[in-house]
């Protein structure tokens, strides 16, 4: 290992920028614990920035998990009173379809009852007059506070929070080693991806909350934490063919769940166990699979346009390797208190879990460390708004669009098919963005329709305008200068970008957005000749100069 | 593995069709109106890409779309089959319901009312209020069309006033035929241009019709156009009544005002989601008058002995013609008429 | 009904096949659901990109000689010269030259400050050449989304170009909410806007010799625009194709349909075949759709230039399944998804699903999978091909003029031979 060149102090330091992270150090700091956050990528790089979309009611889990049906039904009551600009109140019914046993309705209607889920029966006719391209053939449906949830957006906002109570939050930091001595582990070795230097951050606790990498952190210290990573793939469809959250009424399995989130519909999701949380790619027969489970809810499924594909890895928590599938593990999350378990102290794990418990893990994971570090201040979190929900105003489909109307900004869009201002990009630019792709999960660009076809050119020329002198190039690789080459200013940026669009795009490229990607090709290749700047002539290599090429965080699509 | 391979070739619906966008700007390179004025941001823009950001149990988030002239350059243009000038209509009904009629719609959607406000002595006065130059300029300069064509100008008599008092001094038509079409004029016909009806009486007498002047109403494409979709339904709703006793005897609806004839076959059922029985049979049976004579002449019924005609006619309804059978007007003619060419 | 010769698709290959059938006097129709890729591309005449330091000619010999089921190998080095030939004088005549040779491709900077070779291009874009010296200043508007001279100039510094960058003023009667391509084409077509501009060059012109601007210099006289320009500034001018819409794609479609139509040609945009009949070996029938009824044709002879996938003439769906929309001719396609695409967007060879078109025997003819001749009075042109994926060959609008022009005159042909047999 190298040389340490920096130490940091700290009380807690809680590995991992998913949803759970920043909750937990969100809490710590509004304990106000001293407490630093490290995340090997950028924030929601993890499982949270690949998810469904889904405030969970609780509905799905009524019969097989009823835990978990009342934990979400509670905090689903909270999060829309903490954070109500990252949430949409879609409403979700679930209906029974001709593929569906009848006698479910029943059951899943006392099951409701008995964990506390709003539930309520409305008839056929009025679900139609709802979502008019739903099947007409179902028999019942039921009604649940689901919502739709950006995990983006919110993730930044619990961050800025938990910075200005005085947390101190480090993207591009990956965990590379956790020091124990005796029975206590007291530091975490860490690696800054994106100048190579390495960090030895002392803590009284440090906080496994690496979600599905719990298990490969909690190695580092030499403790079994047992993670079954569970791939899931959703295809975002191009539209909002409904604006009501659709869940099959039976027993929760692949391809049943419908999510409208912002100008999109999520279908979702398949589950397929994976060995390493870092390797896996989308499979062609998981998306035939779950195009033909769409045409069950919403006939002629198929022929709508399908936008994007992604997977994540579900963390799910399994005591000992026992042969259950990966829908029978349950969804509750288990905190691990090594003290207890394994008689390792200043080390805790909390696995499994969903976005929707996010605020509650967070909640038991600190009021233990702080009833350890002798701090009495109570837990606040499910009555402090998290800045900018203060109006209590949910998120709406149309706000992006009223905005652009209410200024006349149109001639500002730089991402229009997701109506992204040149302001909001250059504001992300500044605020220390390492590539394209992180300019998107703050902001959306290149997320619609063409898949960054037009904004991309835009905006990575924009980046050059914005900040002359760090515009990445492909001249660095992590400190050290590769061989040969001239930087290309901006074109690194164009490449990244169009690169990691292509990957979510091949797997459900027929129809339109095969046309799409033909006149973005005609676009980049044709007229822009991207292709024959210099740097794309030498022999391809890996795409190690944006950050996200680091081995460490380049997850996904593994599909050469 | 078992696909589900659609089985039939049933599009998207409207509302769906703005999947197939693939943003390529060609509308908005082609849109006469945000050609003039930059408060309408384009077609792609107030089209498919706002769609995505509507909903319809939600308050309306955008007004700029109350800009489209629903003139449908857009549509006819875009390579994909975006139905962009459906979409900017029902957007704006919607705005319609929430926010009501804007005065300047309100007066230009009711082509009837202002029909009979304009023809006789009114008629200069409402004729200015007409003359849209800049958007005709600009039309030309995209599609082709004439500048110079006449705008609807008032004229001083109506096409029915005409045809009752004809019929008054000829009796029945001097040729008896059990062959019967019911002539759809439209408004620009009765109040702007009656020698179109004229013609067109002339013309299907010639080949051996009688020409039946039902009952009907405005089609409502301007109330369509300015989103007024509850009268545009009510005009509807009336025509259906008035037309279809005849479509049922086996007597077709012709009409010269293109935009007229695919208001009733396409633009109203689409917009107003209407697709009864009723509904189809009226579509289904109603004609252009080219598209109707061409079927006509196909089956070699046509009477071709025309006298050339010394005159430029006009050339109305311009932009419809893509999607009525008839196509393009010119080519149209062309294809089958002797005189032109 | 009579018979006639129909043109599917508005493209440059449809155009040029409906050039060649007017001016054999058929009269043509030409069908097409909208416009294409006249409006997506830069407007240059790129008849094959990946020639090194080659002649062109030679590159295409070899081409031709190594690759016979490419379509220039159909062509023939004559027909594709004759096919150039034909468009260089239509647009000749249209006022609108096109320059270059088939000796050396010209080297012309795009708005990402590559250096991208082309046969010819429109004289407003050829005092761009990279193969000239002198230094370069590249000019455009913050207020255009779609050009950005930093960006441009920044790469060309990279690859050795002497070139300076800068961002004009509007004049404040040009200050708008929203600009387009479009918008920027008329303000130049506007005299006094060129006046104004054209003074600001010449201040920060500096040593420059030649300056690039986005092309966008016009569309009623681009030609004109550029010569005033010059005149104000003492430098060369020269525009660089940027995002669609091309202003230079659309000056294209305009020469072209005044010209089929002023020659008696008709071009109905906003008319979708799909759906064709025919008997044993010969297309008679299309049908193209329209309200409540479909719109029925009698053909003579048809060209399909659909344009391929961008053009829409290909479709697909997630079954992997390939189809013409128009005609339903069998296609060349890689079987199943998985075969669709290479790993990386920016792959050099390209994506197989790209190169999916239809067989033709040499005449353009289209064949089935067993090598048979489906219809003997139907040709196909342009992208709809199979046999080559021009953008990967930088062959767009060569490939498609080229083919559309050889395409016209075979089935011009084959019309007055079918219409003295008919008689
Ligand atoms: C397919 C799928 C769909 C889902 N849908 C829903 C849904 O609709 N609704 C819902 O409520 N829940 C859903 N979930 C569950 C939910 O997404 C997760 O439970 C939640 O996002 C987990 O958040 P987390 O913070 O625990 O984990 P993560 O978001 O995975 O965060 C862990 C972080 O740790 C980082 N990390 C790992 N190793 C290191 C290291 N060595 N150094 C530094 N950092 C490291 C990772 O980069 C990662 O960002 C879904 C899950 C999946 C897989
Ligand atoms: S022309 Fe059609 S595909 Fe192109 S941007 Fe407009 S609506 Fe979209
Ligand atoms: S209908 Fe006419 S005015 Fe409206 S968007 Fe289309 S082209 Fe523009």
């Amino acid at each position: 290992m190298q040389n340490t060149t920096r130490q940091i102090q700290t009380d807690v330091l809680v590995i991992g920028g998913g949803a759970t992270g920043l909750g937990t150090v969100r809490d710590l700091a509004m304990r106000g614990i001293r407490t630093v956050l490290v995340e090997k990528g950028d924030l929601t790089h993890g499982t949270t920035g690949r998810y469904h979309g889904l405030l969970h009611s609780g509905g799905r889990y009524v019969v097989k998990d009823p835990q978990s049906a009342t934990e979400c039904a509670e905090e689903n009551a909270i999060l829309r009173r903490i954070m109500p600009q990252y949430i949409e109140d879609t409403s979700g019914f679930f209906v029974i379809t001709p593929w569906d046993d009848p006698d479910y309705g029943d059951r899943f209607l006392k099951a409701c009852h008995d964990t506390r889920v709003p539930v309520q029966e409305i008839s056929v006719e009025e679900a139609l007059r709802r979502e008019p391209v739903l099947n007409p053939k179902i028999s019942r449906v039921f009604e649940v506070p689901d919502g739709s949830a950006d995990s983006f957006m919110s993730a930044y906002g619990i961050a800025r929070s938990a910075t200005q109570y005085g947390a101190s939050i480090l993207n591009y930091h990956f965990v590379t080693d956790l020091v124990r001595e005796g029975d206590r582990i007291v530091a975490a070795i860490v690696e800054d991806l994106r100048t190579g230097e390495h960090k030895r951050i002392e803590a009284t606790y440090i906080l496994n909350t690496a979600g599905a990498w719990a298990g490969k952190i909690a190695q580092l210290a030499d403790l079994r934490v047992n993670v079954m990573p569970g791939k899931g793939t959703m295809i975002a469809m191009n539209h909002r063919m409904v604006n009501t959250v659709i869940n099959r009424c039976k027993l929760p399995a692949d391809g049943d769940i419908l999510v409208p989130i912002h100008t999109v519909s999520v279908i979702g999701t398949t589950d397929i166990h994976v060995l390493d949380p870092d390797v896996y790619g989308i499979e062609p027969d998981e998306v035939t699979f779950l195009m033909e489970e769409g045409e069950k809810m919403i006939p002629g499924f198929t022929r709508y346009r399908a936008l994007r594909a992604w997977a994540g890895v579900r963390p799910l928590y399994r005591e000992e390797s026992s042969a259950v599938s990966d829908r029978d593990v349950s969804r509750a999350y288990k905190l691990l208190d090594h003290r207890k378990r394994d008689g390792v102290d200043g080390f805790i794990s909390i696995v499994g879990g969903k976005w929707t418990t996010y605020r509650l893990m967070a909640e038991e994971i600190v009021d233990i460390v702080a009833a350890r570090l002798g701090v009495s201040t109570p837990c606040r979190t499910a009555q402090e708004v998290i800045p900018g929900g203060e109006e209590s105003k949910l998120y709406w489909l149309g706000h992006n669009l009223a905005h652009v109307e209410a200024d006349d900004s149109y001639g500002d869009l730089l991402c229009e098919c997701e109506l992204v201002t040149r302001k909001q990009v250059v504001q992300a630019i500044r605020g220390g963005a390492a590539n394209l792709d992180d300019v998107r999960r703050e902001t959306r660009l290149g997320m619609g329709p063409c898949q960054g076809g037009f904004c991309t050119y835009r905006a990575a020329a924009l980046w050059g305008e914005v900040k002359p002198d760090a515009v990445p190039t492909n001249a660095k690789n992590n400190g050290k200068l590769a061989q040969d080459g001239a930087g290309m200013p901006g074109t690194a940026l164009v490449r990244h970008f169009l690169q990691e669009r292509w990957k979510g795009l091949t797997s459900i490229m027929w129809g339109d957005q095969l046309r799409q990607a033909r006149l973005d090709q005609l676009i980049y290749v044709d007229t822009l000749g991207i292709d024959l700047l210099p740097e794309h002539i030498r022999p391809p290599q890996p795409e190690n100069e944006l950050v996200t090429g680091h081995p460490a965080i380049a997850t996904e699509y593994h599909h050469d | 593995m078992t696909y589900i391979i659609p089985t039939d070739h049933i599009e998207l619906s409207l509302e769906q069709s703005l999947d197939h966008c693939i943003k390529c700007n060609i509308c908005t390179s082609a849109c006469p109106v945000s050609a003039v004025t930059d408060k309408f941001p384009g077609p792609k823009y107030v089209g498919p890409q706002a769609q995505r950001f509507r909903q319809p149990r939600q308050p309306t988030p955008d007004e700029s779309v109350d800009y489209c002239s629903g003139c449908r350059v857009c549509n006819q243009v875009c390579p994909t089959g975006v139905r962009i000038a459906e979409l900017n209509g029902r957007a704006r009904a919607k705005i319609v319901q929430q926010k009501g009629l804007p005065l300047r719609n309100r007066i230009l959607g009711h082509a009837d009312i202002l029909g009979m406000l304009g023809s006789g002595p009114l008629a200069p006065l409402a004729n200015t209020m007409l003359s849209l130059a800049p958007v005709r300029y600009l039309t030309e300069q995209v599609m082709g069309i004439a500048r110079h064509a006449p705008l609807p100008a008032f004229s001083t008599y109506t096409f029915r006033s005409w045809f009752k008092r004809r019929a008054r001094k000829q009796g029945r038509p001097s040729i008896l035929s059990n062959r019967k079409v019911v002539y759809f004029h439209g408004c620009a016909t009765n109040y702007y241009e009656p020698w179109v009806g004229k013609a067109a009486v002339e013309v299907l007498e010639h080949n051996g019709f009688e020409v039946i002047l039902a009952e009907q109403n405005c089609c409502g494409l301007p109330l369509l156009s300015n989103g007024a979709f509850s009268q545009a339904h009510n005009y509807h709703q009336g025509n259906l009544r008035k037309l279809v006793p005849y479509v049922k005897q086996g007597i077709p609806v012709v009409g010269t005002s293109t935009s007229c004839t695919l208001t009733l076959k396409e633009e109203a059922p689409e917009l107003l989601g209407l697709h009864d029985a009723d509904v189809n049979l009226l579509a289904e049976h109603t004609y252009d008058i080219f598209e109707f004579l061409r079927i006509e002449h196909a089956h070699g019924r046509l009477r071709t002995d025309f006298k050339p005609l010394d005159r430029t006619l006009p050339y109305h309804a311009p932009v419809s013609c893509g999607r009525t059978a008839s196509g393009d007007l010119r080519s149209m003619c062309w294809n089958w008429c002797p005189v032109c060419t | 009904m009579t018979e006639r010769a129909i043109v599917v698709g508005a493209g440059l290959a449809g155009l040029m096949g409906a050039l060649a059938l007017t001016e054999a006097g058929c009269r043509p129709l030409v069908l097409a659901k909208g416009l294409g890729i006249t409006h997506w591309v830069g407007g240059t005449l790129d008849v094959l990109g990946t020639t090194g330091n080659q002649s062109l000619r030679v590159a295409l010999d070899d081409l031709i000689a190594n690759n016979p089921d490419h379509p220039y190998a159909k062509l023939g080095i004559s027909e594709i010269e004759a096919g150039i030939a034909r468009f260089r004088a239509v647009m000749q005549q249209a006022h609108y030259p096109y320059a270059g040779s088939l000796e050396r491709n010209m080297i012309l900077p795009t708005a990402l400050g590559a250096l991208r070779p082309t046969a010819y291009a429109p004289i407003t874009m050829v005092a761009g050449d990279m193969r000239q010296g002198g230094e370069l200043l590249i000019a455009g508007f913050h207020e255009l989304r779609d050009f950005y001279p930093p960006l441009a100039a920044a790469n060309l510094r990279e690859q050795g170009v002497a070139v300076r960058n800068v961002y004009l003023e509007l004049p404040p009667s040009a200050k708008r909410l929203d600009y387009s391509t479009r918008t920027f084409a008329f303000f130049f077509d506007d005299p006094d806007f060129r006046q104004a501009i054209g003074r600001q060059l010449r201040e920060v012109r500096g040593k420059a010799t030649r300056i690039g601007l986005p092309a966008v210099l016009g569309l009623r006289d681009p030609v004109e625009a550029v010569a005033d320009l010059q005149r104000l500034t003492g430098a060369q001018i020269f525009e660089i194709p940027t995002l669609p819409p091309s202003i230079p794609g659309m000056r294209l479609m305009n020469i072209f349909r005044r010209t089929i139509e002023a020659a008696g040609g008709r071009v109905q945009i906003g008319s979708t075949v799909h759906r064709a009949g025919g008997n044993a070996d010969r297309l008679t029938h299309l049908y193209s759709e329209a309200a409540a009824h479909d719109q029925e044709h009698r053909v003579a002879v048809a060209l399909l230039a659909t344009g391929g996938i961008a053009g829409g003439g290909i479709g697909t769906d997630y079954t992997g399944r390939v189809w013409d929309s128009a005609l339903d001719l069998p296609l060349h396609a890689p079987a199943g998804r998985e075969g669709w695409f290479a790993s990386r967007f920016l792959h050099r060879e390209g994506h197989p699903i790209f190169a999916a078109g239809v067989a033709t025997d040499d005449q353009l003819r289209p064949l089935d999978s067993a090598g048979n001749l489906v219809y003997e009075n139907v040709a196909v042109a342009g992208m709809a091909l199979a046999g080559s994926d021009p953008v990967q060959e930088r062959s767009v609008t060569g490939l498609t003029v080229t083919t559309g022009w050889h395409a016209g005159n075979l089935l011009a042909r084959a019309m007055q031979a079918h219409l003295e047999t008919s008689n």
